[in-house]
């Protein structure tokens, strides 16, 4: 008797299993209509937030004042969902019409299934990036020597940042994902390439060292490798990315001395002016992140704040009627 | 010396014994090659799975090592710096895998005895080759179908209960994919498993009086039960080591443990998946940690198993 009875029970579970598989393929045809498609405003936000590895993580979160959640989840509410790409973030939050998330703005492409939230009132787009109004921005900023270690490498560096803001240098920090202005007045490097001898010259032979932030990692090396192509001598770069607190430390800082000092280094923010006074003349900007939040297109909420974010993110505000209201 | 040696056993032997020789040395050398490779492996993932606890990592420019009893019991993946924790993660794998092995178990069985003992001829060799082709689909498929179907309708299904999801990313997402994935794999071992079970045996008890449903249940599947279990096995070994399917459906969850279905959740295999490829130095290592500590519950659920084979044939 008793085996019959387990047998049963047994029966049953299966076909529950078969239902739910059931309703599992049968209703995602449905299940972007009229049922769901109501916003509740009532319901939890769902947070989801790149793994920690992330340029873009790193940018929004000291964007919107949550430095502590840079490094680990701690800080943030129970629950968050971390994805693994820019990609990913808009394909989750597309599925889930509870979900705030973000991204960096190269990659925001307008749907029926998201929408950018305007922050501080501004939409966010590249004109507005580059006009300084939409601010959940980043600068990546470069920085070289006070004094070169020697001549050869000292001019190269010069070139190599003239490069950056070549049209040809420009195209590809944009690939790269950054914000750059093209101006009418840009030069291409063949008219520059003229006002840094050390280029053509093809018995140069060294190595330089780069590093710093690892959120402009791609993009340096991109421009290193096509920089070194133009060179007629051989141009090594060898990197050490480690973090933007490397920039001035290895250049013009406390390492500069060091075995590993850099000849050129990068930041994914300003330099402090009280901690890292660099020399006149060695630092710029080469391009501009903009991190964008984002939101499932049923959602009825627009706009943004770092204040409302940063609510978001720890947990302070769970519920969307607290911010749609 | 050697090729003296060679010489003089060549002169003793005929032909067809070299011939024999050589084949009995070529496949040895394979066998030992193949063999030495798995120690290898073992070796390799144990020195780079032991060293987060041993040797120091610098971050910051301080010194850290973890702690091997936080990382086994830990409840928060990673807190900065060093603080890796998987003790979640090991019963969230345990939990997922059971409630998988429910769910296609019991399914498994029930179409192997149809496919086997029920169905006419030609409609169980069509169902049979349906369950060889669902066995050959690649497990990134089952993510793909999981991920594009398998969410919306967990997410629907919530719905109806007034239960939120992340997107259909869940436990019961995370068990669904699984169960499709093993479902197959059981019930071809299951089919075999049954169709060996000798003819007397059936015969004696339906003469006996017995029912042919009191046969399949008492007879059939009491006789093919080291058959179903090498199934349940494999198909176990197959689920807990699924990594990509399920990282697509599980959410990655940070902390937990979480034993709702509609929460998300995350396995031993998702969490070394997870960044593996931005990532360098301890966080990289302590991903072989992990890896460790997966062929350590491998082994140990096997075991777990076979004790309940014994247990089972001693019952019935």
């Amino acid at each position: 008797m008793k085996k019959t009875n387990l047998i049963k029970a047994g029966l049953l579970i299966a076909l529950g299993g078969a239902l739910v598989a059931c309703g599992g393929t049968s209703s995602s045809g449905t299940s972007t209509g009229s049922s769901v498609s109501e916003f509740d405003t009532s319901k939890t936000i769902k947070t989801y937030t790149r793994d920690r590895t992330s340029g873009t993580r790193d940018g929004f979160f000291t964007g919107i004042g949550l430095e502590d959640a840079k490094t680990d989840n701690t800080p943030l509410v129970d629950g968050v969902v971390e994805v693994s790409s820019n990609g990913d973030m808009m394909t989750k939050v597309a599925n889930d019409e509870y979900g705030i998330g973000y991204i960096s703005l190269s990659t925001l492409s307008e749907n029926d299934q998201i929408k950018g939230l305007k922050y501080d009132g501004v939409v966010p787009s590249e004109e507005n990036v580059l006009s300084g109004d939409y601010e959940l921005t980043r600068n990546f900023n470069y920085i070289k020597r006070a004094t070169p270690r020697d001549e050869i490498r000292g001019e190269l560096v010069d070139a190599y940042i003239a490069f950056m803001s070549t049209t040809e240098g420009k195209a590809i920090i944009e690939q790269e994902g950054g914000i750059v202005e093209y101006k009418s007045d840009d030069p291409t490097w063949e008219s520059i390439a003229s006002e840094y001898p050390i280029v053509s010259d093809s018995t140069v032979n060294v190595t330089i060292s780069y590093g710093g932030s690892t959120s402009v990692k791609n993009t340096a090396i991109a421009l290193a490798n096509a920089f070194k192509k133009l060179c007629a001598g051989t141009v090594s770069f060898s990197e050490n990315f480690q973090g933007s607190g490397d920039a001035y430390k290895f250049t013009q800082g406390t390492e500069k001395d060091s075995t590993s000092a850099m000849d050129i280094a990068f930041a994914s923010r300003d330099f402090k002016a009280d901690s890292e006074p660099a020399a006149a003349n060695t630092t710029g900007t080469l391009a501009i992140d903009a991190i964008v939040a984002i939101v499932n297109a049923k959602n009825p909420y627009a706009e943004t704040t770092a204040q409302a974010l940063h609510d978001i993110y720890t947990g302070a505000i769970t519920s969307w009627s607290e911010v749609l209201d | 010396m050697k090729q003296t040696n060679l010489q003089t056993s060549a002169k003793r032997l005929n032909g067809k014994k070299i011939s024999d020789m050589i084949w009995y040395r070529t496949f040895q050398i394979i066998t030992f090659l193949c063999a030495s490779v798995i120690i290898v492996i073992i070796a390799f993932i144990l020195i780079k799975g032991l060293s987060p606890f041993f040797q120091t990592y610098t971050i910051d420019g301080n010194e850290y090592r973890v702690n091997l009893g936080e990382f086994l019991i830990g409840t928060t993946w990673f807190r900065h710096p060093n603080h890796y924790g998987i003790g979640y993660i090991i019963v969230n794998t345990i939990y997922c895998v059971l409630l998988c092995l429910v769910l296609a178990v019991p399914m498994a069985i029930f179409s192997a005895l149809f496919i086997t003992r029920i169905a006419p001829k030609p409609i169980s060799k069509v169902l049979q080759l349906i369950i060889e082709l669902l066995s050959s689909i690649p497990s990134i498929i089952f993510g793909l179908v999981g991920m594009g179907y398998i969410t919306q309708g967990v997410k629907y299904v919530a719905s109806w209960f007034g239960v939120q999801t992340a997107g259909g990313l869940s436990t019961l997402s995370v068990v669904l994919v699984l169960a499709f994935m093993i479902y197959p794999t059981i019930t071809m071992l299951s089919i075999t498993a049954i169709n060996a079970v000798s003819k007397d045996i059936i015969n004696g008890s339906l003469a006996l009086g017995a029912s042919k449903t009191q046969t399949n249940f008492k007879v059939v599947l009491g006789a093919a039960k080291n058959g179903i279990f090498a199934g349940i096995i494999l198909g176990v070994g197959r689920a807990l080591g699924e990594a990509t399917a399920i990282s697509l459906v599980s959410g990655n969850r940070g902390s937990g443990p979480t034993f709702s279905l509609f929460d998300t959740t995350n396995t031993l295999t998702t969490t070394i998946l997870k960044g593996f490829q931005d990532t360098t130095g301890l966080d990289y290592d302590i991903r072989f940690s992990v890896g460790v500590v997966l062929i350590l519950l491998i082994v140990a659920i096997n075991i777990i198993l076979n004790a309940v084979k014994r247990r089972v044939g001693a019952k019935l």
